[in-house]
């Protein structure tokens, strides 16, 4: 089973030391591949100020971070891999502020085309061994093929 | 048991989390056979959907005010899977408790 998504993927190692820088950097690339539309970067940092999305996963704290819909012109994920972690806010608030390893941006531009991968997803990024393991390989092939044997096999409907 | 509860579930922008937290929790309503409504929105209009809806509980994976003793469930163990089957027996007991479902 495949997700749309996956098949608009980049992944970069950055060395910054700012939310907003790491932000900037997604966008541009998002941008560039023409996921995202000009203005992803403002919209974006926007939403992180107002509704954060770092996530407390053991030893490997990761960032969710994504615009409204109209900004994504196609699905797609960028990673950062952060040489050193960098500060988000924690989603619901709770356990202090997230030293984010690790930042999945996402542009959807139709959620109900993606729940099957993000329930996928979040199956995977609850897991430090995995995350770990893309963190020191930067190879996302292995932490992919779990999501993908997440996905639901579609049932054949015969007419 | 009463009727459906209706869970009011949201999130930042209404893009991803509360997609993934509300299709989460009606499976497992189905899962434990018990019947429950979702309604999804954006925490900026918390108010106005609580009015709309009103719902007999909340779960929210962005921080969001309180209100009228509506109790809030964070939802994010429902984005990471960590702790999601703790989350899922405390939603359904207070469900029950409610005499819903």
């Amino acid at each position: 089973m495949e997700a749309a998504i996956l098949e608009n993927v980049n992944i970069v190692k950055l060395n910054r030391t700012t939310r907003d820088e790491v932000l900037k950097d997604l966008s541009e690339i998002a941008i560039t591949a023409g996921f995202a539309k000009q203005g992803y970067d403002q919209a974006i940092i926007e939403r992180e100020n107002q509704y954060p999305t770092g996530l407390h996963i053991p030893e490997v704290e990761v960032a969710i971070p994504h615009a409204d819909v109209e900004w994504a012109i196609k699905p797609s994920l960028t990673i950062a891999i952060l040489d050193h972690p960098v500060t988000f806010g924690s989603m619901d608030g709770s356990g202090g502020d997230v030293m984010a390893k690790l930042v999945f941006m996402l542009t959807i531009e139709e959620p109900r085309d993606h729940i099957d991968f993000l329930r996928a997803f979040s199956g995977v990024i609850g897991q430090p061994d995995i995350l770990k393991d893309f963190v020191n390989s930067a190879d996302p092939g292995p932490m992919f093929e779990k999501i993908r044997n997440n996905l639901p096999v579609r049932q054949v409907i015969h007419k | 048991m009463g009727r459906p509860a209706v869970i009011l579930v949201m999130c930042g922008s209404s893009v991803a989390t509360s997609n993934l937290a509300a299709v989460k929790l009606e499976d497992e309503a189905d899962r434990r056979k018990v019947r429950i409504v979702t309604k999804k929105g954006k925490v900026a209009d918390f108010n106005m959907l609580v009015d709309l809806h009103k719902p007999d509980l909340v779960v929210a994976t962005s921080q969001t005010h309180a209100r009228d003793n509506i109790k809030v469930f964070s939802g994010v163990p429902l984005v990471t899977t960590l702790g999601q089957d703790k989350l899922f027996d405390e939603i359904f007991a207070y469900i029950k408790e409610l005499g819903l479902g």
